[in-house]
């Protein structure tokens, strides 16, 4: 196969999981203050995302792509609002263990993987448009 | 140290003798087959032009519709491009050729 048809394939199965990646940050971000409805409900956990490689079988090629998507174990943060609906007899709520902080750092390397995807992408179609006005 | 280069060497001339029967054998079969082949080459590159248009246009339909991602239909446009040039320069390059060879003094 063409490696610079190929290198668009493959930049593309990155520019893919990162999306995917993306994706699931903003789920976090989104559920971060979501909690139970009803008293002692589990309030929302943390998605994570692994990626594994994937030996595409028509050409060849080691590309990216999405593992799986799991659930963050860590413990949920305590918060005291007896008011709550979710709140137990103690008045205890649990709050999701999304961090913003991690959150934020995670979408950063996400977009700058993207990023450096599109790069690879882009230099492949330069190179084969560069290739082509050699016909010319 | 000197037996690869001797063998080498005999490969080398060996692979040069049956290249040139190859090519002492190739012209009397396309001597037929020439004309047609210029015209079919042309014919192969816009169908293949066509073709990948079409599957691009699907595809970008198929991302209006919300079907599929607009990577996807990046991906596709990319690609149509990417074949239509090459069969433009083609094309142009074999009509230039054409063009000479009318233009020759008889």
């Amino acid at each position: 196969m063409d490696p610079l048809k190929s290198i668009s394939q493959i930049a593309a199965s990155g520019m893919l999981a990162q999306s995917a990646r993306l994706q699931v940050v903003a789920e976090n971000v989104a559920n971060a203050e979501t909690t139970g409805t009803s008293p002692g409900d589990d309030p929302y956990q943390r998605k994570t995302i692994s990626f594994e490689q994937y030996l595409d079988p028509e050409t060849g090629l080691t590309m990216v792509r999405v593992g799986e998507v799991g659930r963050d174990d860590t413990p949920f943060t305590l918060r005291y609002e007896p008011s709550h609906p979710a709140a137990d007899e103690d008045g205890v709520v649990k709050v999701s263990n999304v961090s913003p902080i991690l959150e934020m750092a995670n979408m950063r390397e996400a977009s700058r993987s993207y990023e450096a995807n599109m790069n690879l992408y882009e230099a492949g179609r330069r190179m084969r448009s560069q290739m082509i006005d050699l016909l010319k | 140290m000197a037996d690869p280069t001797i063998v080498s060497g005999s490969a080398v001339s060996g692979a040069y003798r049956t290249s040139l029967n190859l090519k002492s054998a190739a012209p009397a079969q396309p001597a037929e087959a020439e004309k047609p082949s210029f015209a079919a080459m042309v014919r192969e590159a816009t169908t293949d032009a066509v073709e990948n248009l079409r599957e691009s246009d699907a595809v970008a339909r198929q991302g209006m519709a919300g079907e599929v991602s607009t990577q996807q239909v990046v991906e596709a446009t990319i690609a149509l491009e990417s074949t239509v040039k090459v069969a433009v320069a083609m094309r142009d390059k074999l009509v230039a050729a054409y063009q000479e060879v009318l233009r020759m003094p008889i």
